[in-house]
Parts: C-alpha cells; sequence; structure tokens
C-alpha cells in the first residue's frame, strides 16, 4: 500500500524533473543505437560466415568437376593444380575454412569477436603458426576504442544513470525538510529508500532488459535460454549494486552534493582508474611470455628441420609406422621427402606453442584474479561470455581447428607419402569441420564464478545499506 | 592594478584548494598514478625493446649463417622484422598493442603483421592501460574539475563575490584570476608526469627523443588542460550553485571522453566499412589470378615475356639466353604480385584512414579525441607509423627478393638450376632492416583537423567567460530575487 504510494509519487516527481526525463530519454536512445551497432556486427559476421561456407562448397564443386573430366580423359587445368594430387587436394587448392557461427547473443556484446579470429583456412600445411595469423583486417584505432555495444552501455554509462537517479534519494528528503514528515508515518527508513529505489531500478532495468530482449528478438535466437538467463542476471546484478551502493551512501546522512560526488568518485575508480591500474600492474607483476621469442624459436625450427629431411623422414616413419606401408623403402617420393620436413617443423612449433601456451595460461590465470577487484571488471566477463563472445569460446573453436587439422593430415598424408592419386570417390570422405559449440550449461558454470563474486559485492553494499538505513531518523 | 587583481583573486583560489582536504587528496592520487603509470610504461617499453632487439640481432645472424644456398631458395626462407616502437611509445602507446609487432618477408607473397599484444592478453585489456597519456587526457580534467568546480560559484554562494566586486576587482579580473589559479592548481598535477618523462626522455634509454617532439607533447597537453580549466571557470561562474556546475562538469566529462570516442568509431565504422579479411584474401586471389601464375611457366603472360627476351637477344630457345631464364621469370613475377597485393593493400589502407578522417571529425566534438590524436601523431605511435612499418618492411621485402632474384639470373646458369649454389658470402651484401617512424611533421600536417578542435576548445570557452563577464554580478541574484 505504502509502497504503491511512494512510487505514484515518485513517478510523477520523475516526470517533473527535466534533466532527469532528458537524461532518461538519452539513455533509451543510447540503448537502441547501441543495439543496431551490435545488429550491423553481426550481419557482418554471419555474411563473411556465410561467404566462407559457400567458399567451401564451391571449391569442392570445382574439384569434383575438374576430376571427373579427368577421369573422362581430359588434360588437368595445370600440372602444378592437379586435384589428383593429394597436397594439392589436401592442400591450399581443396582447404577447408573452418568457421566459429557468432556467439548466440554477439548483438548485445561484441566482446572479442572482432579482434580474435573466427574462421580459419584449414589445409596439410596448417599448423601452429596458422593460429597467429590476424584477425579481421580492422583499423588498430577502431579496435582500440572498442564498439559501442550494448554492454559497453551497461558497464560504463548505465551506474552513471543510476547515481544520477538515487544519488540523493534520502538526502534531498532531508534537505527540503520532509524526511521527519514522511518518517512520522508508519514506515521506516529502510522501507521508503527501498520502494523508491525499486522504482527507478525497475525503470532502469526494465528499460536495458527490454531492448536486449528485443535484440534477441532481432537476431532470432532464443535457443540459448540459459545464456539470455546469464546475460539479465548480471544486467540486474550490477545495476542494483549500483543502486545499493548509492542507498549506502545516503544512509551516511550527508549533503546531496556529497553524495554525487563520492558516488562519481566511485564510478570513476571502479569503471575507469582501477581497470586500468590493473591492466597496468598486471603487465608488471605477470608479464605475459614474449612473442617475439616464440616466433624465433618457430623460425629456428624450420631452419633445423629443412637441412637434414632425409634422416627426418627415417624418424618420421619411426614414429609413424601406421603411414610407412606406402613408402617405397628404398626410394622414397620427393612428396615425402617434403612431408617429413614439414612435419619436424609442425612438431617442433607444437612444442615452442605450448611451452608459451602453459606458460601464457598461468600468467592469465594470475592477471585474471584482479578482477574480482571490480564489478565491472566481473559484469563485463560474464556479459561477454553470456554473448558467447568472449575469450573462453574463442580458445575452445582454436582447439577444435586444431583437433580438425591433425584429422585433415591423417586423411591426406599417407596418400602423399605413398604417392598415390586421388579420384572423385574420396571427396565425401575428406573431413569437414563440425562445431561444437559450448552448451548453455558450461558457459553458466563458468561465468558463475564472477557472477557469484558480483553478488556477494551487492550482499555487502546491500548488508551497509540496511545497516546505515536502519540508523536513520526523522528528526537528524 | 588589473593584473595584480587578478594574480590575488588566483592566490586566492589557490589557498583554497589547498584547505580543501578532499582536493588535496586528489591531487596526491593524480600523482601517485601518473608516476606509477611513467614507470611502469618504461619498464615495460623497455623489456620489449631489449627482447625485440635482442631477437632482431638473432634473426639477423641466422641470415649470415645461412650456408651456400641457391638464392632461390633463400627466397623462401626469407626473414623476419619486428616492429620497433617509437622512443616515446613509453609515454604513449597509441595503437602499438593493437597492431601485429612481427612480419614475415618471404616472396611471391605479402603477410601481415602478427602478434598484436591485445590477441594474446584478457578481455580486460579494452579498459584500457594506464599510462601517462591517459592520466593526462582522462584524469587529469577531472582533477581540473574538483579544484575548480567551485572556483566562482563558491564565492557566491558565500555572498563573498559581491564583496570582491565591491572593493574594487572587475568581473574580468574575477576570472582571470580563477583561471590562473585554477590552471597552476592544474599545472602542479602535471608537472611530476612531465618531468618523469622529460628526464627518461632525456636520458636517452628509450632512444633519441628530439625536442621538438616534446615541446609538441607539452604544447598538446598544455592546450588540452587549459581549456578544461576554462571549460571549468566558465560552468562555475555560470551556475548559481556549485553542486550544478560540478554536475554538469562531469556530464560534460563523460560525454567527451568515454561516450564521443566510442560513438564516433563506430559511426565511422558504419560509413566507411571495410573488407572481412577472408574477402580481402578473395580479392588478392582474383586480382592474382588474372594476371597468371609465376609458378606457371605456360601462363600467357609469361609466354610473351619469354617472346620478348627471345627476340632482344636474338636467340630461339631460352636455353641460349645468356641470362638465367628461371630466374627471370621469379623476378618479373614478384614485380607484378608485388604490385598487385600493394594496390589491394593501398586500398584497404586508404579505407582505414577514411574511418580515421570520421574520427578526426568526431574530434571537432570532442577535444579529447583531438587530443589522443596528436599526441599519437608526435609520439610516433598512432595508426600511420603501424602503416609506415608495413610500407618500410614491404620496400624492405621487395628489394630483398629482386635482389635474390637479380643473382638467379646473374649467377645460375640455367642448365641444371636447381642443383647450384651461391657461396655464403653473398649473404652479407644485403642491408639490414630498421624501423623509421614518419617524421613529425608529416604526421601533425595530416591533423589540421585535430589541430583547430583544440584551437576551438580553447577559444569557445574563452568567447564563454567573455559572455560571463557581463552577467558575472547577476547569476543566482535574479533567481534569489524572484
Amino acid at each position: 500500500m505504502t509502497a504503491r504510494i511512494v512510487i505514484r509519487n515518485e513517478w510523477r516527481l520523475l516526470m517533473a524533473d527535466r534533466p532527469l526525463r532528458l537524461a532518461l530519454g538519452l539513455f533509451a536512445l543510447l540503448l537502441v543505437y547501441a543495439l543496431a551497432n551490435g545488429v550491423v556486427w553481426t550481419r557482418f559476421q554471419e555474411s563473411t560466415v556465410e561467404v566462407a561456407q559457400a567458399g567451401n562448397v564451391e571449391r569442392a564443386l570445382a574439384i569434383e568437376q575438374e576430376l571427373t573430366d579427368i577421369e573422362n580423359g581430359a588434360e588437368p587445368a595445370s600440372p602444378f593444380s592437379d586435384p589428383r594430387l593429394p597436397n594439392v587436394l589436401g592442400g591450399r587448392r581443396g582447404r577447408h575454412t573452418a568457421v566459429l557461427t557468432p556467439g548466440p547473443l554477439t548483438a548485445l556484446a561484441v566482446g572479442q569477436s572482432d579482434l580474435l579470429p573466427y574462421y580459419y583456412d584449414v589445409n596439410i600445411y596448417t599448423n601452429e603458426s596458422s593460429f597467429h595469423q590476424s584477425g579481421e583486417v580492422e583499423s588498430p584505432l577502431n579496435l582500440m576504442v572498442g564498439r559501442f555495444d550494448l554492454a559497453f552501455v551497461v558497464v560504463y554509462l548505465l551506474p552513471l544513470l543510476v547515481l544520477a537517479l538515487s544519488f540523493n534519494v534520502l538526502s534531498e528528503e532531508r534537505e527540503q525538510g520532509t524526511l521527519a514528515l514522511t518518517l512520522s508515518q508508519p514506515v521506516s527508513a529502510r522501507g521508503v529508500v527501498a520502494a523508491k529505489l525499486a522504482f527507478r531500478a525497475l525503470l532502469v532495468v526494465g528499460m536495458v532488459l527490454a531492448v536486449s530482449l528485443a535484440g534477441i528478438l532481432v537476431a532470432g535466437d532464443f535457443g540459448a535460454p540459459g545464456r539470455i538467463l546469464l546475460w539479465c542476471a548480471a544486467v540486474v546484478a550490477y545495476a542494483l549494486f549500483w543502486f545499493v551502493l548509492a542507498a549506502w551512501v545516503n544512509s551516511l546522512r550527508r549533503s546531496s552534493a556529497w553524495n554525487a560526488t563520492v558516488l562519481v568518485g566511485a564510478w570513476l575508480v571502479l569503471v575507469v582508474v582501477l581497470p586500468a591500474a590493473i591492466n597496468i600492474a598486471a603487465g608488471l607483476l605477470h608479464p605475459l611470455p614474449s612473442r617475439v621469442q616464440m616466433v624465433t624459436a618457430q623460425r629456428e625450427a624450420s631452419n633445423e628441420a629443412v637441412n637434414q629431411r632425409s634422416e627426418l623422414l627415417a624418424r618420421y616413419l619411426e614414429d609413424h609406422p601406421e603411414m610407412a606401408e606406402g613408402v617405397v623403402a628404398d626410394e622414397p617420393g620427393l612428396g615425402a621427402l617434403a612431408w617429413a620436413a614439414t612435419d619436424a617443423v609442425n612438431r617442433r612449433l607444437e612444442e615452442v606453442t605450448a611451452e608459451h601456451d602453459v606458460r601464457r595460461a598461468e600468467q592469465i590465470a594470475l592477471v585474471r584474479r584482479y578482477r574480482f577487484l571490480s564489478p565491472a571488471l566481473l559484469t563485463q566477463e560474464v556479459l561477454i561470455d553470456a554473448a558467447g563472445t568472449g575469450d573462453a569460446r574463442f580458445a575452445a573453436f582454436q582447439s577444435q581447428v586444431r583437433v580438425f587439422a591433425e584429422r585433415w593430415r591423417e586423411f591426406f598424408v599417407p596418400a602423399i607419402l605413398a604417392s598415390e592419386q586421388m579420384n572423385a570417390g574420396v571427396l565425401s570422405d575428406v573431413p569437414q569441420f563440425r562445431l561444437a559449440d559450448e552448451a548453455s550449461a558450461d558457459v553458466v558454470r563458468r561465468a558463475g564464478v564472477p557472477l557469484a563474486v558480483l553478488t556477494g559485492l551487492l550482499g555487502l553494499a546491500g548488508a551497509g545499506a540496511g545497516v546505515g538505513l536502519g540508523r536513520v531518523r526523522g528528526a537528524d | 592594478m588589473g593584473l595584480r587583481n587578478a594574480l590575488l583573486v588566483a592566490r586566492r583560489q589557490v589557498g583554497s584548494v589547498r584547505e580543501d582536504r578532499y582536493v588535496v587528496f586528489l591531487l596526491g592520487l593524480v600523482i601517485a598514478l601518473g608516476v606509477v603509470a611513467v614507470l611502469g610504461a618504461r619498464h615495460h617499453a623497455a623489456s620489449e625493446a631489449e627482447q625485440r632487439a635482442r631477437y632482431q640481432a638473432m634473426v639477423e645472424r641466422q641470415w649470415l649463417e645461412q650456408p651456400d644456398r641457391h638464392p632461390h631458395r633463400v627466397i623462401h626462407y626469407g626473414f623476419l622484422v619486428f616492429r620497433e616502437e617509437a622512443p616515446l611509445a613509453f609515454f604513449d602507446p597509441g595503437v602499438g598493442a593493437w597492431a601485429g609487432t612481427s612480419l614475415f618477408l618471404e616472396g611471391h607473397r605479402q603477410n601481415t603483421a602478427n602478434f598484436g599484444d591485445a590477441r594474446h592478453a584478457t578481455g580486460m585489456l579494452r579498459f584500457g592501460r594506464l599510462t601517462p597519456a591517459s592520466v593526462l587526457a582522462l584524469l587529469l580534467p577531472l582533477f581540473v574539475v574538483a579544484a575548480g568546480f567551485a572556483s566562482v560559484s563558491a564565492e557566491r554562494e558565500r555572498g563573498t563575490l559581491r564583496l570582491l566586486l565591491a572593493q574594487g576587482a572587475t568581473p574580468a579580473q574575477i576570472l582571470a584570476g580563477k583561471v590562473l589559479g585554477t590552471g597552476a592548481v592544474a599545472a602542479l598535477a602535471a608537472l611530476p608526469i612531465g618531468v618523469a618523462t622529460l628526464v627518461i626522455a632525456g636520458s636517452g634509454a628509450v632512444g633519441p627523443v628530439s625536442a621538438g617532439r616534446m615541446a609538441g607533447l607539452a604544447g598538446i597537453y598544455a592546450a588540452y588542460l587549459a581549456g578544461w580549466v576554462l571549460v571549468t571557470v566558465l560552468a562555475s561562474s555560470f551556475r548559481a550553485s556549485s553542486r550544478s556546475a560540478l554536475a554538469q562538469l562531469i556530464a560534460v566529462w563523460v560525454v567527451l571522453c568515454v561516450a564521443v570516442p566510442r560513438l564516433g568509431a563506430s559511426v565511422a565504422g558504419a560509413v566507411h566499412p571495410l573488407p572481412s579479411r577472408a574477402e580481402f584474401t578473395a580479392r588478392v586471389e582474383r586480382a592474382l589470378n588474372e594476371v597468371g601464375d609465376s609458378h606457371n611457366p605456360d601462363d600467357p603472360f609469361f609466354r610473351s615475356l619469354r617472346d620478348e627476351y627471345l627476340a632482344r637477344y636474338e636467340v630461339v630457345s631460352i636455353e641460349e639466353l645468356p641470362v638465367n631464364w628461371g630466374g627471370v621469370v621469379s623476378r618479373e613475377g614478384e614485380a607484378v604480385t608485388s604490385r598487385i597485393h600493394e594496390e589491394q593493400q593501398r586500398d584497404l589502407v586508404e579505407g582505414q584512414r577514411r574511418q580515421d578522417r570520421i574520427l578526426s571529425l568526431a574530434g571537432l566534438l570532442s577535444p579529447y579525441l583531438a587530443t589522443r590524436d596528436l599526441s599519437m601523431a608526435v609520439s610516433g605511435t598512432g595508426p600511420e607509423a603501424v602503416e609506415a612499418f608495413r610500407a618500410q618492411a614491404e620496400a624492405h621485402r621487395y628489394d630483398l627478393i629482386q635482389r635474390l632474384n637479380d643473382l638467379h639470373i646473374s649467377e645460375i646458369h640455367y642448365e641444371n638450376d636447381r642443383a647450384q649454389r651461391l657461396p655464403r658470402e653473398h649473404w652479407a651484401e644485403f642491408p639490414t632492416f630498421g624501423t623509421r617512424p614518419p617524421p613529425l611533421g608529416g604526421a601533425l600536417a595530416g591533423r589540421a583537423l585535430a589541430l583547430a578542435a583544440l584551437a576551438l576548445w580553447i577559444l569557445i570557452p574563452l568567447l564563454g567567460l567573455g559572455v560571463a563577464r557581463a552577467r558575472l554580478a547577476r547569476v543566482g541574484v535574479e533567481r534569489a530575487a524572484s
């Protein structure tokens, strides 16, 4: 009953305040613009993925056509790209593009998807260094600035709106002298603040969630309810965190101006300064292993390998007896020799990269602990993970491509070693990449930790606010 | 007399800031963050530079230690170059982390630079890194706001403004004094970063830094912060209460420093979309297929080239040519493919530049963008530095490959081509690679818009203060009277 009166009056007050009305309208506009931006990006990725998949089909058809023609007596178009050669069919000409379809909620959070590659060309020469090719040909300046997506609006701008709506939720009543009047009614300060903030929270969170759901509707993907729930939970928890923080600061019984300064200071520290400081501290305390070193080691590996081909072939056949069958023991073909060298380079690359990756994973694990210091970092992580544009999904994609490249080699290399020719009959057996996308449950489990910490921070601020408001009396 | 009054007001302003514990605390915080940023960035840059130099030397040694080889084998062996950061990258790393750091140079193709820092970090990097430049451009304005939002309005609220006016200070003197006082406090906050940067740059530890670049940086940030001082005093003199001046200034900061940069980048991307990498690669391939395949001797382009050579040397078969035909094919093929790669690359860079131009238009709305742009240009860490590295590496690659092809043509006989080797002494004849950052003049010349934006950032609030002078005594009074 009281809550209803408070909420009705709050609505009238809000609508009477022109700057606030403006801020709310601007926020709604920015939300819609951010969503549109994200949708454009998703469409771009989708069309790229489609082109890549069409390319796979097209290449396969052209090769099938040429193989059939050759079987019917035609000459190959060029001796260098004769599709009967396994190193051509499995090489650049017959390559298969493995693609990662955009995450289910990419339109809401671009995340790392403009930085990390979402498609790789796989052929028999694919090795660790292929994974280090650049992502999109994006301007580095734009990458640095980042995208204007919903996640950005939520993480950076939403707190400011929340603070603008609630920095004086109690102090104003005191300054206008209405606090004593309000509290002379049978209500507690806690109840009044809760009702006022609940109304504002409903308004703000409702706007964000409505636009988010509209985005999911536009993208037409309700297939990941776990992710949608996770997204909503993170938005709600983060918004509530700022509301509760405002309530807590209000409970300290200082002036509205003091509240505003402290709250904006908190925003600055938690959203701008702390993440930037964490990034620099992480770089100093836990520097990532040198990439330059890895590149040089990769190069050294190739040098060694090429210098000792025939030796390598013997070693390769020892290691892979299953491949030896086709090789004529005393006169290995050129293809076999070349392959042995290629394989040796790949193995060495894998060693070098594995070592580098282990060290990098350790360092990143250390660096990631610091994110618990800032609710903005936590929220960002949950949001992009829910959207399917976080680091983890891309890492999973890359490791699946790695496995796929291995299968690809296993399919073509025996034929190369045996100097066999391929025909149209094998085309249907050529490996195809099938993405095993992470299950919603896995994402929820992974994002559960930061979300739990965020909720914990929310609880802490809530307890502080509860205790503080309990002490507020009308006579203050 | 006029100057003395202004100085008195300035001293009064500094004094009131000194008494404000909150602002003094912020001053300490900003200075501490600035010094940590300078030292951290210096450490980071030094270790990166040291590694880069070590491995570049290693790659060069590997090159020299090659055994006797066929020149075409060396073309495929290739060479690896690393992007050197500009000496001032420790102050403003610019787009460094977001662009590739190593580039593999080999025959027949142009690779793209790989191994950008950002690809190896986590998504947290999106929040930016604390650098001396970001402390100056993002955090110092907030400190200026904190130190100056009450400069005029507090005098008005306390009623001392009328006293000052009654004592004979003109509104212009009061405003000038407030600007000078707030400016002095801002300068005090910026000084440690400036001195630390100067000491590090002057010590030569990061490489030679020209006085022109240091002066340029000093000028840019001085102008940018001066603009913030003016805007702060202006808001303070226009607003009836300190509280609403503060709210307004913080809103201005959020819009200029947080929202507009992202909005600008997203508009730039929408207006001038770039192709996807897959599409770009496909374009290059299509263009290459049109001219022919240098590895395919039956290609029409190379057949006509053969006829031309046969006619020129008046022989009937390539075996009789006094030059090695295999080498000629390789050289001409390289010339054709390089030209196509370069054309496509130029299109791409042109597209990126068009996006950057939209961002510089957005710089007119946000002096933060203009300042960042100028700061990167002067530090030599902007997008054009990345492009300069690519272009220089490509020129080096082309030179390297064609020298090898020339050796192939003149030193290797056509008969039994593949079995021949060149003595390893040849490898020492090749020039070494070094990145040359774009010159300061060139970097600034393309940024007239950013310079204009910075000038406007000072001029507009100055004009505003001119208006404020006339109404100084009236603001707040009318409302109180009505």
